[in-house]
């Protein structure tokens, strides 16, 4: 093969990658705090993403418009956990929750939006920047290092600051964590919104740069875990090198095989890797 | 027969006289009913041929959900793979239209599928994982036929192409004969001895295990049961709509809506599942007949609903308000 597009496959698989990689992250937030399994996480990303389509319409641009989304996101958040999430909180009840409410989100925006793939393209979208080989837009380095650079937040914010602390007590033993004076059930609020403000994050930064529809939601959740299994969960940094991982994996199929089989990477990995390995490359607890 | 019935139908009811008598009375008012009115001409004839199909899909759903406890969301694998055998039976020739073999082989295919992917899967996934793994494997299955090529039709599908029609009635008693085909049986398995360990093993493995059930294999043995179900109702679907295609036979509603309808009626009970797949077919109906655009999120919205507001069932809740 022509070392040129082995580079190409490479770059290409590597940055969209960093997508997977946010989303590990906002489901790891989620399940790892409150064991909840939420399936509607990448259809909540799709929905962000549409929501930075109709801004466009309004002359902003989707990177302009995504901090004026993460509010909406992190109130949703709230909603969500209180109305749902609260109630169903073991791993079972909430995936057939999560499942109904994947079902609910995907038919609104088929009512509000029309099911045909469509693309937030950005100002940065346009601008081509050669690098080696390959041309890549602009858009693309944008969302890499918006992604590397949340990652490092979450990391600091979970490392570092008091909530933070309370997050991982309360993941470790709400119960202790409880009777050490963290108020468990704001902690949980507050870590579900902040996963879904990663979601939001994840959609725009894949809708500027891919094609979505409201089905693509599904296989994201599943690509999601299946970087996060990868990575072990609680390993914030480690999801950075596996959502890479997946990304080439998913360039060498799409490009070998056909673009038809990409998804298929994702759900045979899940098994594959829940079956084989559960902890994870980098250690970290079981999933 | 009349308290071997009574003992048949309840897991929890035993020496009701009512319910045996409602239930005869039904499945005779279901036998009878088509001698009276025309089928053809009638949308009720085919609402009560959908309610049975996923009456009998979400009663073997409960078989490994609510006995076994392992949470399946994949069985929309095992009804495309059903629907599939029926369509490239018919397509190459292996069988006429409407083919009891078909049925047969498509119920052992799907077995012996269920058993193969169910071995890695339950031998080293508990709780959700497991259900992970299903609906991994479920969309796996559809876009393997989706990419499928000549043998499966690609997302195309298959026409059955035939003149022969056997008309509506023919599909009714069908549907209606593998319901209650699928009941007896899973009233059968309820109160035998493997219903006994099945149910031993949901409540607690290591104590299941430590007694000397053979855990894994009761479970593969009810993933397999629980699966040949569906796998006859695809067949059945194919032939009546004439056209397979993997985004409809292999859609998540079909593993979807039997798991809506047991967990509404009550998890791990027979009469809750029959419940629950009357009232939620009944809903999809007439949502589907009247808001046709709503209608997933109507299902959706009544999904988590059911979760927060209802996780013991109407069933229990029945149960409790004639008790009190």
């Amino acid at each position: 093969m022509d070392l040129n597009l082995v580079i190409q496959i490479l770059l290409y698989g590597v940055l969209r990658g960093f997508v997977y990689s946010i989303i590990a992250l906002g489901l790891s937030l989620i399940f790892g705090t409150m064991k909840i399994v939420n399936l509607a996480h990448g259809t909540l990303c799709i929905l962000g993403a549409y929501f930075a389509f109709s801004m466009i319409n309004l002359g902003l641009d989707p990177y302009v418009s995504m901090p004026l989304l993460l509010p909406l996101f992190f109130i949703t958040g709230i909603c969500l956990y209180l109305g749902i999430f609260q109630k169903t909180r073991d791993p079972n009840s909430s995936t057939v929750s999560s499942f109904g409410l994947l079902m609910a989100i995907q038919t609104l925006i088929q009512i509000f939006w029309d099911p045909t793939p469509k693309t937030a393209r950005s100002y940065f979208s346009d601008i081509l920047i050669p690098l080696g080989a390959a041309n890549i837009a602009s858009s693309r380095i944008v969302l890499a290092f918006l992604c590397i650079f949340t990652a490092f937040v979450l990391y600091f914010l979970l490392r570092r600051t008091w909530i933070g602390t309370a997050i991982r007590a309360t993941s470790e033993d709400a119960e202790t964590s409880s009777l050490m004076g963290v108020n468990v059930k704001w902690i949980n609020c507050i870590a579900f919104s902040l996963g879904l403000i990663l979601a939001c994050l994840a959609g725009v930064a894949y809708g500027t740069n891919y094609a979505f529809d409201p089905f693509v939601g599904l296989p994201l959740t599943f690509k999601g875990v299946v970087v996060l299994t990868l990575a072990g969960i609680g390993s914030t940094l480690g999801v950075l090198i596996t959502g890479p991982i997946l990304g080439i994996i998913e360039g060498i199929v799409g490009f070998q095989i056909g673009l038809g089989w990409i998804d298929i990477v994702a759900y045979l990995m899940i098994i594959v890797i829940l079956i084989v390995r559960p902890y994870g490359i980098f250690g970290g607890r079981r999933l | 027969m009349k308290n071997f019935l009574s003992e048949f139908l309840g897991e929890k009811i035993r020496k009701s006289k009512n319910i045996t008598f409602v239930s005869l009375v039904c499945v005779l008012f279901l036998v009878l009913f088509p001698i009276f009115v025309d089928l053809e001409r009638i949308y009720f004839a085919f609402f009560i041929f959908f309610i049975f199909i996923y009456m009998a899909i979400s009663v073997s759903w409960n078989i490994v959900s609510g006995l076994a406890g392992q949470f399946s969301l994949g069985h929309a694998a095992f009804f495309g793979l059903g629907a599939y055998v029926a369509a490239i039976g018919f397509r190459d020739g292996f069988f006429s239209f409407f083919d009891l073999r078909a049925f047969i082989l498509s119920a052992v295919i799907s077995m012996v599928i269920a058993a193969g992917v169910g071995y890695p899967l339950l031998a080293r996934l508990r709780g959700f994982y497991f259900t992970l793994g299903t609906l991994g494997v479920s969309e796996t299955l559809r876009l393997l036929f989706i990419n499928g090529g000549e043998f499966t039709g690609g997302a195309w599908g298959i026409r059955l192409r035939t003149a022969f029609d056997v008309g509506f009635s023919m599909y009714y008693y069908a549907s209606f004969f593998i319901t209650l085909i699928t009941i007896f049986l899973s009233a059968i398995l309820y109160r035998s001895k493997v219903g006994l360990n099945l149910r031993a093993l949901r409540d607690d493995e290591t104590a299941a295990e430590s007694i000397g059930i053979n855990t894994l294999n009761y479970k593969v043995l009810a993933f397999s049961i629980s699966a040949a179900i569906p796998a006859i109702c695809g067949c059945l679907f194919a032939y009546y709509l004439r056209y397979v295609e993997p985004n409809i036979v292999f859609n998540a509603n079909w593993s979807l809506y039997p798991a809506l309808m047991a967990l509404l009626g009550g998890l791990g009970s027979l009469i809750g599942a029959i419940m629950g797949s009357i009232i939620i077919g009944a809903i999809i109906q007439l949502i589907s007949l009247y808001f046709p655009a709503f209608h997933p999120l109507i299902s959706g919205i009544m999904l988590v609903a059911v979760m927060v507001l209802l996780p013991t069932g109407v069933y229990e809740k029945i149960r409790k308000i004639i008790r009190r």
